[in-house]
């Protein structure tokens, strides 16, 4: 939760307050209210990736869960969202119709949902989406928004009636869709590439474009190397393929990171118990000399069925430990498992290292879900300014005549005691009374001095969510027509704009966070925004980065 | 206005900004122009090394700046425009040179000036109350902004107004009934707001959400225009306007110019010299109103569409709206009012002065804050609403606006606009009215106040001399003043009518004194056109003149015969010079060449090419250079023995129309149709020239008095003489109201003339600034003055097609012309021996009774 989140639902919350203690409809607090809540409503993440690619393994280990031991099966037919929340063990499954409508289904619901034939088909193709409640803290940030896989083709041997085709077609157009619209709307998208065949990087670099199928963007599309452990020569290899694959695909991809999803959740059924299957494992590999265990992890079947005359641990006991693990992870966690210069917790950091989600989250954290609450926050805060708006376009105009015309009321009341004669001394006291009761300007004031309170104090904030918003529509601008730039001003722009980060650090080159520089790059700009014309792409970019050098200028001036 | 605070009203806007104040002796607000006259100030700031500029002079510095790319760049960075639209981001500008500085010292800067130009020019005290406008959506913080950049320029306090209301306000204290719902329509330079406003008798309030567009206003016409010739441009020669990639501020200028123009005229033709590489490039193209409309169609549509928008809001909420202000210059422009006549359910107000009603608001605002002791009661015109037929009240008001500019107006004006009014059906009391209310005066009161300040120069000394007699009584017939109100004006400057003085002076002990008259001694006859330019011989003798016959003439000065004529110039005769050596003659003409004949024969010496019409040109002190300058902007620099082109001065930024020599060679001065005289260096040129601003097109330099100073004359009627080292202007000389085409001043420093447009010569005495005489020159204007070098002949070319030569009479004081020689009748071969005469030697060096 960032600090600008903090701040501006707590602004909105007192703001509620102080308009709920004036003299305004309701409404208008309850709104204000609504709109401090809105401030931690989760970001949208897309998990998108081609058939078969371990979708499913991926999201159990992004979860740390196993969907399908809470009730959730991968399907094929449709778009599955894990949000924040109970399921109801009847009706765990939310299910979101095409018509609109809204039901609880249950269990037996989706099972009817598995499979490839036309009855799974025609069941799909009423529905839009699927709902899934789990209560995991990490859904409380985002949402997981799982689609099926892209560019699904027909099996040989399945079904190929007409109905099916045709279905088969619609569905997969419908879905290709969506995708899209995630793509532009999501806060986040997952690109994922399971194993590729080889390790070549141009095959990696193949499969890739064709999973982002060309309209990923780097403002939300982060790219996933998810079966890393599956071959040793990508493991070793997989930040130097990640920095290949990200630099080629710098223009449609933010970032590529190397995960290890199935490591991830076996090293999740390791720790489970306070880490009984890690110790185990620890000791009994630990139990065999390791020029022995490094010939054992050859091959599965030496590990399996060698058997060595003094071994002390007997092959029974090897292919128990091994249990349905695939052999790539196993011989990974087993070879950090059995170093003998790690010890229990040296060895989880190595593992959680390799599978690699924790900077996984640490990236999405940083670049896309704090990003994606500042511009959902800047969205609260112009609907906030529309509330005040109102107190002081609708409210403060109507408390403005009415009390004018109260006032006009009390002068002629005045004037009718005054003309009416009788004990002066009544008269006056009565003159006094009234104008002690009706202080009208007092109510107008009041209300002008909350606005312009409130005013100020949102006013601050909206201008730093401004800034970003401003930031964020000029690097879609970017994206779209970066072609009217050359690669050192895109270079200089996309970490300027804050694509990489919004510390001033990762706004900057390298040792230029000095007044300076700034002050360079900002005539630079700003003279770019001359030569331009007011309404194009060059001139609107110009702008953006003359102003927010000025920014970062401030700040480092203001530092100094 | 003496024991309270002094306070104003400031209308800060995007692209310009205004001023105004509320007057307690008229109750009405009044703009105050700023210190280059103009009642709108740029909104520009210039953060030089060690100077800022704000307003006109950062307009001209930009427009003059030169084609280097290092420099221009630079200037651009320095100037800092539309602060108002950043006031809260970006927190901070970099400017060259490591310097920073935050919007509100920007616009603290422009507030600054408009500060100091009212105190200046106006109040002659501090001011320290301003009531600054802003945008009605402005939020908490931008206000704040606003105020402390009232408070660094130095106000002790500032009250915000919110830009609609002071719109709305500048039209109910001007006695126009705007009624219970106002919508205020902003269409200015920058943007454009619509508000709709209760009114709630003693002030209005912001009755809903205001709309507006930003980017929408008389910028983006000239805009629209500018990148309309652009593409014109593209498809004509192949070229965009600019080359540098940034707008060329001349030529967006010029769109300025005819989107005015356009504003009352069906068509207008736009035209300008466009800077290349090489030769500037002509490019002209005409626009009819129907094209422009189509151009600004998109704006003014959007404007329609949103004031049909609010006015519908208004009315559900119920606040349906009685009456329409409109405010902001290009809420003029014709087809806004057309679209607007079908969208508004009323007929809009009608009203002068919508391009100010936001100052002049403040101005008023100002006073309901700060309020001011009445100087006796408010006169009823400036409260009575003027009932009768408005619109013909304003159609009269506009045309008196335009008229009547800096207070002044001469005869053939008055009667123009006594004419406008009868074809209006306006009585002279209404016409009076409206010009009281324009003006602060009626025309009548602006003719006499003039011909009264004419009367308290000529006093200044306490003596009253027979030319200046003359020169009364020919301001007189210009303003159309009889002898009752000469006499007045006279009695109460001088405590007597003119003639009365003379005779007191005449019996008492001063003569006339100094009057040193100048007599017709020859009329020329012999050019078939106008006579652009007269030169005298270095030795006096002779006079070369140049025609738009095409020839250049030799005269000898003293018996006014022709000595025969140089052929060879294919087009106008612009300029014909000596050179100090007396061995050459160069002219200059629309021929585009620059001709040198060898003297005495006159047979072909150079030809010179220029890529454009030559309009001057002048020979160094030392007869080895030849300057020369023109249409393209250029002062060409050749060597008179081989022709070979030295150098090219390039800053100007329009056609350079006249040029001089300082005595010692080092210094050259240019005068330019871009309102600057420019004072180069030779032979190191590479510093900037010094440039002083005119305010309109300079027509003529000249050097002297002595050589400390240059005088100029303007087509605006200015004469001006500079300070050559500061370029501080140290003198002027009123009365011209047309184009001033010549000035010559002569070696001994002490006589200035010049000729006119108004075809009249006039000689004034340099040290005191009095005008002396003046002579009845060429029907149609003296295209040419020119003194000999003895200072005792003045001969005058003009569009008549005569030569004059006219002889100083014996006069007391400044010596007698020495005896007429009689010269055979042909160009001397003999070069004169400087030494032998006046003229070339040591020059007087400070003339006396200038200032400082």
């Amino acid at each position: 939760m960032s600090e600008l989140q903090e701040k501006l639902a707590d602004i909105l919350r007192r703001a509620a307050r102080r308009l709920r203690g004036a003299d305004l409809p309701g409404e208008l607090a309850e709104r204000m209210e609504g709109l401090a809540t809105q401030v931690h409503e989760p970001c949208v993440v897309a998990v998108v990736g081609r058939v078969k690619v371990g979708k499913s393994t991926f999201v159990n280990a992004l979860l740390g869960v196993d969907l399908a031991k809470v009730g959730t099966t991968e399907t094929t037919a449709t778009i599955n969202y894990f949000t924040y929340g109970t399921p109801d063990p009847e009706r765990p499954v939310r299910c979101h119709w095409r018509s609109g409508k809204v039901s609880d289904e249950s269990r037996a619901f989706l099972d009817g949902l598995q499979g490839n034939d036309l009855e799974t088909l025609r069941r799909a193709d009423g529905i839009d989406h699927l709902e899934y409640f789990l209560p995991n803290p990490l859904l409380k940030q985002i949402t997981l928004v799982d689609t099926p896989g892209t560019s699904a083709v027909v099996d040989e041997h399945q079904d190929r009636t007409a109905e099916f085709m045709q279905l088969n077609n619609q569905l997969r157009d419908r879905h290709d869709q969506d995708t899209r619209r995630l793509g532009d709307t999501a806060d986040a998208v997952i690109y994922l590439v399971g194993q590729v065949a080889k390790v070549t990087d141009r095959s990696f670099l193949q499969e890739f474009t064709q999973t982002t199928g060309g309209r990923s963007s780097a403002l939300n599309a982060i790219g996933i190397l998810s079966k890393i452990e599956l071959q040793p020569e990508v493991l070793a290899r997989r930040h130097e393929l990640s920095a290949k694959i990200a630099s080629q695909l710098k223009d449609s991809l933010n970032t590529v990171i190397p995960v290890a999803a199935g490591a991830r959740r076996e090293l999740d059924r390791l720790l489970e118990d306070d880490r009984a299957g890690l110790r185990r494992m620890m000791s009994t590999l630990r139990r065999i000399p390791p020029d022995t265990l490094e010939m054992l992890l050859d091959a599965e079947e030496f590990f399996c069925d060698l058997d060595f005359p003094d071994s002390p641990v007997d092959p029974a006991e090897r292919r128990e430990l091994l249990g349905d693990t695939k052999w790539g992870v196993f011989t990974t966690i087993a070879r950090v498992a059995a170093d003998p210069l790690l010890n229990l917790d040296g060895v989880v950091e190595r593992l959680e290292k390799t599978a690699g989600f924790k900077s996984l989250w640490e990236i999405l954290n940083k670049h896309f879900i704090e990003r994606g609450h500042i511009l959902r926050g800047y969205r609260i805060a112009s609907d906030a300014q529309e509330v005040l708006n109102e107190v002081r376009y609708t409210h403060l105009p109507k408390l403005r005549k009415d009390v004018h015309e109260e006032k006009d009321r009390l002068d002629r009341f005045l004037r009718f005691i005054r003309e009416a004669g009788g004990d002066p001394e009544t008269a006056r006291e009565i003159e006094d009374f009234m104008r002690g009761h009706l202080d009208t300007n007092r109510r107008v004031n009041e209300l002008e001095t909350l606005h312009g309170e409130l005013d100020a104090e949102l006013g601050g904030l909206f201008l730093r969510l401004l800034a970003y918003n401003d930031d964020f529509e000029v690097l879609q601008k970017l994206e779209s027509s970066g072609g009217d730039f050359s690669e050192a001003e895109l270079a200089e722009l996309r970490p300027l704009l804050g694509l990489y980060g919004d510390e001033v650090e990762k706004r900057l080159p390298p040792g230029a966070a000095n007044a300076e520089y700034v002050g360079w790059r900002q005539m630079y700009w700003g003279r770019r925004r001359a030569e331009t014309r007011y309404g194009t792409v060059q001139h609107a970019v110009a702008d953006r980065a003359f102003t927010r050098y000025g920014s970062i200028l401030d700040e480092i001036l203001t530092e100094s | 206005m003496s024991e309270q605070v002094a306070s104003i009203g400031i209308d800060f806007g995007t692209t310009n900004s205004c001023v105004a104040w509320y007057d307690p002796r008229t109750g009405g607000a009044e703009i105050i122009l700023n210190a280059e006259g103009q009642t709108k100030t740029p909104s520009l700031v210039y953060f030089g090394e060690d100077e800022t500029l704000v307003g006109e002079p950062v307009e001209h510095l930009i427009q003059n700046v030169s084609m280097e790319k290092a420099r221009r760049e630079e200037v651009f960075q320095r100037t800092i425009m539309s602060v108002k639209r950043n006031l809260l981001a970006p927190p901070r500008i970099a400017l060259p040179g490591g310097r920073f500085v935050r919007p509100t010292d920007v616009a603290a800067e422009i507030l600054k000036k408009l500060k100091r130009d009212a105190e200046e020019g106006h109040f002659h005290e501090e001011v320290k109350r301003a009531v600054i406008t802003c945008p009605a959506e402005f939020n908490v913080l931008q206000r704040q902004k606003i105020e402390e950049a009232g408070r660094l320029a130095g106000f002790e306090e500032v009250a915000l107004l919110e830009e609609p209301v002071a719109g709305a306000l500048a039209y109910s204290r001007a006695g126009l009934n705007v009624g219970k719902h106002v919508l205020v329509y902003d269409l200015g330079g920058g943007t454009f707001d619509l508000a709709v406003l209760d009114n709630e008798g003693e002030s209005f309030h912001v009755a809903m959400e205001p709309k507006g567009m930003e980017r929408c206003g008389g910028d983006d016409f000239d805009h629209a225009l500018y990148y309309h010739c652009d593409e014109v441009a593209q498809e004509k020669l192949g070229r965009p306007i600019s080359l540098t990639g940034a707008v060329d501020l001349n030529f967006l200028r010029e769109c300025r110019r005819r989107k005015e123009g356009l504003t009352y005229q069906g068509r207008g033709k736009l035209g300008d010299y466009l800077p290349s590489e090489g030769v500037p490039v002509l490019f002209e193209h005409e626009v009819d109103r129907q094209t422009f409309e189509g151009l600004i169609g998109e704006y003014v549509e959007t404007s329609t569409r949103l004031t049909e928008e609010i006015l519908k809001q208004a009315d559900t909420r119920g606040h349906e709206v009685d009456t329409a202000v409109l405010v902001g210059g290009s809420s003029r422009v014709p087809l806004v009012m057309r679209a607007l006549k079908g969208t508004l359910p009323v007929e809009p107000l009608g009203f002068d002065k919508k391009d100010v009603a936001i100052a002049l608001g403040a101005a008023h605002y100002a006073d309901v804050r700060w309020p001011s002791t009445r100087l006796g009661g408010r006169p009823e015109t400036a409260t009575a609403p003027l009932r009768e037929d408005p619109t013909h009240l304003d159609q009269y008001r506009a045309s008196v606006e335009e008229t009547v500019s800096g207070r002044k107006l001469n005869k053939v004006e008055a009667d123009r606009l006594d004419a406008f009014a009868e074809q209006l059906g306006l009585s002279k009391k209404q016409a009076a009215e409206v010009e009281i209310r324009t003006l602060g005066d009626s025309k009548e009161g602006i003719l006499q106040q003039q011909y009264r300040q004419a009367v308290e120069t000529v006093w200044a000394d306490g003596v009253l001399k027979g030319a200046e007699v003359e020169w009364l009584e020919a301001l007189a017939d210009e303003l159309g003043l009889g002898q009752e109100q000469t006499s007045h004006a006279e009695s109460e400057v001088m405590g007597a009518a003119k003639e009365a003085i003379l005779d007191r002076q005449g019996s008492g002990s001063e003569p006339a004194s100094g009057s040193e008259n100048f007599a017709l001694a020859h009329t020329l006859t012999g050019h078939s056109a106008e006579v652009n330019s007269v030169a005298f011989s270095p030795d006096g003798q002779f006079l070369a003149s140049g025609s738009s016959d095409f020839t250049v003439e030799g005269w000898n000065a003293r018996t006014g015969e022709s000595v025969g004529a140089l052929a060879g110039n294919t087009g106008k005769v612009s300029s014909v010079t000596f050179s100090p050596d007396g061995e050459f003659l160069a002219s200059g003409g629309l021929d585009k060449t620059v001709r040198v004949w060898k003297l005495p024969v006159g047979e072909p010496f150079h030809a010179l090419d220029h890529s454009d019409w030559v309009f001057c040109v002048a020979f160094g002190p030392d007869s080895r250079i030849l300057a020369s300058g023109g249409a393209d902007k250029e002062i060409k620099l050749w060597n008179l023995k081989t022709g070979e082109l030295l150098r090219v001065l390039s800053g100007h930024s329009h056609w350079v129309q006249s040029l001089a020599f300082g005595p010692d060679g080092r210094t050259l001065i240019s005068g330019s149709a871009d309102k600057t005289v420019k004072v180069w260096s030779l032979p190191q040129t590479d510093d900037p020239p010094l440039t002083f601003k005119h305010p309109d097109r300079v027509r003529s330099v000249a050097f002297g008095p002595g050589s400390r100073f240059v005088t100029s004359g303007s087509e605006g009627g200015a004469i001006r003489v500079w300070e050559l080292k500061t370029g501080k202007p140290v003198r002027s000389f009123a009365g011209y109201s047309g184009p001033v085409l010549s000035v010559a001043v002569d070696s001994d420093g002490l006589l200035l003339s010049s000729g006119g447009s108004d075809g009249k010569i006039k000689t004034w005495n340099l040290r005191t600034g009095e005008p002396l005489e003046i002579l009845p020159g060429h029907p149609g204007g003296v295209e040419s003055v020119a003194f000999s070098p003895d200072g005792h002949f003045l001969a005058s070319g003009g569009y008549d097609g005569t030569v004059k030569i006219w002889r100083k009479e014996a006069t007391e004081g400044l010596g007698t012309p020495g005896p007429v020689e009689e010269r055979p009748v042909e160009i001397s071969p003999h070069p004169p021996s400087s030494g032998s005469r006046r003229g070339r030697g040591p020059e007087p060096d400070v003339p006396q009774g200038l200032p400082d």
